[in-house]
């Protein structure tokens, strides 16, 4: 069940009334809320809500076998370390084997022949469940929170479950932590109409930025990187830019839907993405890109490697694990580990400068427009993104390669041209109108949780007037309907 | 949570009203319109379509036979029901609309190369139908290529991504009539000759690839259903196999297969079959704008072969038709083809 799709359309509205008609017991609302989360991803494929349970047993087992051993005892931190070591091997254990048995086999298999040794292997060809890779780590950071004491465990199944199934998060986050959404399972929700209401904004605004931006940019993308040998250099830039914000419409949209849909249920969950194309250098676009995932990394792999202490080989090493791990958590493909370690180079020189932290404020802060040097800044820091994309969408390295030295062609300077399968030039104006209206509604919006957070003003007509605008945008003008990318993931 | 609940019912009111009136803006506007497969749809659903003789097929029978030159040689009425990208079933369907909504015809030209068109159909051109779906029979046939029942029920659903259609359907609205464009009528009768030089890459295509022609079970029944229809009905059949490219029939692999099924039915309830598979316009590339499709040069020259055949044959055993023109005049086309 997608969040643009008719089935959502009706599921939500019904989950809203009967979950807010239960409203005076928290008990009632959480058991209702996992039904509703199981109902919604077995609506996708009802037998891998068993992975589902499996991962939820065995956190909750190793959290409540943690909270057991004694503390006195000798070997107690020996106990919870192992307890923690088995849970972590079940978790990427199934991970392991439905993401990436089949990548590491034929690699291993690739790696022989090159040597002259050809092996016969066997893959499964099993089909990746949805999410799988979002509710595994959402799921680990709480047994790693208990382990770490930050934490404590808790008894009650239903607010566990709920926490790791809750649907809005189900199928690609953002990766919540025990911290922030488990005390608000405990806690009765009631009802916020402020809330509500943001939370219809963002779910509209996600559907926008989705709908008519992803799904537009995305049919251009994908004719031309599906062609790449047969277009121009400059065609070439032009889809890699398509891309570029093909992935932004798709995934922050997702995460403004998934963010809105909680705030429909009284949830405040963590923000995935704050304005990521305005970053003015690349630690700052790590920072507001994919946020749930890049903060779980540095908690949970980066700052126990040593961070940025230690000495600069070190730093260096910690810096490419975690770029390589992040791409490798993409999938199961050599294009996501070069795309992070093309990240990890582009990081290097800023934190070894100890300049990883210059921009933390925003952009342009206080004032509408931005510098001549922010205008640079954030143009470069845009073209190194969109050169990371290339290796992100592409097949394989050999299409990645060749798609790079088709755009360094000749060809580069010529005028760029779609075939019309693409929707041709009518489907490229739009799509660039599209394009501009979302980068100047979310300028404006900058210093805001999300774009359409239109709080400045009561005229409420005004207000109207914007959401049936970008309803009938959404009805007239939306690309074919995609997939969301990070599904896959 | 009651303001909550108000402003959103409020809301969805205005929502809800605004998307039928888009809808019946659109809606109104398309059933107006002249352009392409919405000329075709309109002459059917307006009931003023008093044509004897149809023609039914995929793009090789709207944009190959003309009924300007059938009308004049034939002396009849004839009206070109050719759906573009669409398998038999859909051919079937405008067949029983047409006859749903006009008078029944007399006699049936179905080209015949339904076992090469995707026996699966898919959404091609949806927005052709979208000002029709009121009706149960084309609704039916719309469910199997993929039509939702929201887009049935739900107000202006059915337009939802599809500025294009949206835009022509207002533009064409009597009240909005003052924008600019309109209607680009192409077809005459359903026909529309297509002007284009020889393209070779579907040649290519084939004569790298080849093709192989796969007998599906369910439209060789459906086809079987069809016939079976127009004998109880008292509706003379006649079919036809359009020119396609030479090098087409010979990298079939299957070709006397396919070829063997058509005879079979010709047969089976003895209607005449023309087979103009062989006939000399398929050896010269300038008649043709692809390997299957004749230009409007090869069109027009074939539709007056085949009326000529008709009547030499007296295939057409025709009663009270009255011919909306006056007749060309009998040509020879061994002579036109001289003369090219």
């Amino acid at each position: 069940m997608l969040f643009n799709s008719i089935d959502f359309g009706i599921f939500l509205p019904i989950v809203f009334l009967l979950y807010w008609a239960m409203s005076k017991k928290v008990k009632a609302q959480n058991v209702f809320l996992l039904v509703a989360s199981y109902f919604f991803y077995g609506w996708w494929d009802w037998r891998y809500l068993s992975l589902v349970l499996l991962c939820s047993v065995t956190n909750y087992v190793a959290g409540v076998l943690m909270m057991r051993v004694n503390e006195d005892s000798d070997d107690a931190q020996k106990r919870r370390r192992l307890i923690l070591t088995v849970c972590c091997l079940v978790s990427f254990g199934v991970l392991g084997v439905f993401k990436y048995y089949d990548f590491f086999v034929t690699s291993f298999v690739d790696a022989f022949s090159m040597l002259g040794i050809h092996l016969q292997a066997t893959t499964l060809h099993l089909i990746l469940p949805v999410g799988i890779s979002f509710y595994t780590f959402h799921t680990l950071s709480y047994t790693i929170d208990v382990y770490r004491r930050k934490f404590e465990p808790t008894k009650d199944i239903v607010s566990f479950f709920l926490f790791v199934s809750i649907f809005p998060l189900a199928m690609a986050g953002p990766i919540e932590r025990a911290t922030n959404l488990l005390p608000q399972i405990y806690k009765r929700r009631t009802f916020d109409y402020a809330l509500a209401v943001d939370g219809m904004r963002q779910i509209l605004w996600g559907l926008f930025k989705k709908i008519v931006i992803a799904d537009n940019c995305a049919t251009i993308a994908n004719e031309i990187f599906n062609n790449s040998a047969t277009y121009s250099g400059s065609t070439l830039l032009l889809g890699a830019i398509f891309f570029t914000f093909q992935i932004y419409g798709d995934f922050s949209g997702y995460s403004d839907m998934a963010l809105g849909i909680g705030k429909l249920l009284g949830f405040r969950f963590l923000r995935n993405f704050n304005f990521p194309y305005f970053s003015r250098d690349i630690a700052e676009f790590w920072r507001r890109w994919h946020i749930s995932l890049n903060t779980w990394f540095r908690d949970y792999l980066y700052i126990p490697l040593g961070g940025s202490r230690g000495s600069k080989w070190q730093i260096v090493r910690n810096t490419f694990i975690i770029f390589l791990v992040s791409g490798f958590w993409h999938g199961a493909n050599w294009t996501f580990i070069a795309w992070g370690a093309y990240h990890a180079i582009l990081f290097l020189p800023v934190i070894l400068l100890g300049k990883n932290r210059k921009h933390t404020d925003t952009v342009a802060e206080g004032r509408i427009l931005p510098t001549l040097k922010e205008v640079c800044q954030m143009a470069v820091t845009f073209g190194l993104v969109v050169f990371g994309w290339i290796l992100f969408r592409a097949e394989n390295i050999t299409h990645a390669w060749e798609y790079i030295s088709g755009i360094f062609s000749t060809s580069l300077f010529a005028i760029p041209n779609i075939s019309p399968d693409a929707n041709g030039t009518y489907g490229v104006a739009i799509s660039l109108s599209f394009i501009a209206i979302m980068l100047i509604i979310e300028w404006l919006n900058r210093q805001k949780q999300h774009g359409l957070r239109i709080d400045n003003t009561n005229l409420s007509v005004l207000k109207w007037g914007i959401y049936f605008a970008l309803i009938i945008i959404i009805w007239a003008f939306g690309g074919q309907q995609e997939k969301f990318i990070y599904f896959q993931f | 949570m009651k303001t909550f609940f108000i402003k959103v019912l409020f809301f969805t009111i205005l929502l809800m009203s605004g998307a039928f009136a888009v809808n019946f803006a659109v809606d109104k506007g398309l059933r107006q319109s002249r352009d392409d497969e919405f000329s075709t749809w309109n002459d059917i659903f307006d009931s003023t379509n008093n044509s004897d003789v149809i023609i039914l097929g995929n793009s090789r029978a709207w944009e190959h036979i003309s009924p300007e030159i059938l009308d004049s040689v034939l002396h009849i009425n004839s009206y070109n029901l050719g759906i573009n990208g669409y398998p038999f079933s859909m051919q079937y369907t405008r067949f029983k609309l047409f006859e749903k909504y006009n008078k029944k015809p007399s006699l049936v030209i179905q080209s015949v190369d339904f076992l090469k068109t995707l026996h699966q159909a898919t959404m091609y051109n949806k927005g052709q139908f979208t000002p029709y779906t009121y009706d149960n029979l084309l609704r039916d046939e719309l469910k199997k290529i993929g039509f939702t029942n929201a887009e049935f029920h739900i107000p202006a659903w059915k337009y939802l991504f599809a500025y294009p259609t949206i835009i022509r359907g207002l533009k064409e609205y009597q009240y909005l009539n003052w924008l600019p464009g309109g209607s680009d009528p192409t077809r005459y009768k359903g026909y529309a000759g297509l002007d284009g030089n020889w393209d070779p890459t579907e040649m290519n295509k084939v004569l790298r690839d080849s093709i192989v022609v796969s007998v599906n079970p369910e439209v060789v029944a459906l086809f079987d259903a069809f016939l079976n229809y127009c004998k109880g009905n008292s509706i003379q059949v006649i079919l036809v196999f359009t020119p396609q490219y030479i090098k087409m029939s010979e990298f079939t692999q299957n070709w006397d297969g396919e070829m063997r099924v058509y005879h079979d039915f010709a047969e089976k309830y003895d209607i005449p079959f023309l087979d103009y598979t062989h006939d000399p316009i398929c050896y010269d590339t300038t008649y043709f704008f692809n390997a299957t499709h004749l230009n409007k040069k090869g069109a027009e020259l074939f539709s007056l072969q085949l009326a000529n055949d008709i009547k030499e044959q007296n295939l057409y055993k025709y009663e009270d038709c009255e011919s909306p023109q006056e007749p060309l005049k009998f040509i020879v086309r061994e002579k036109l083809l001289q003369k090219e």
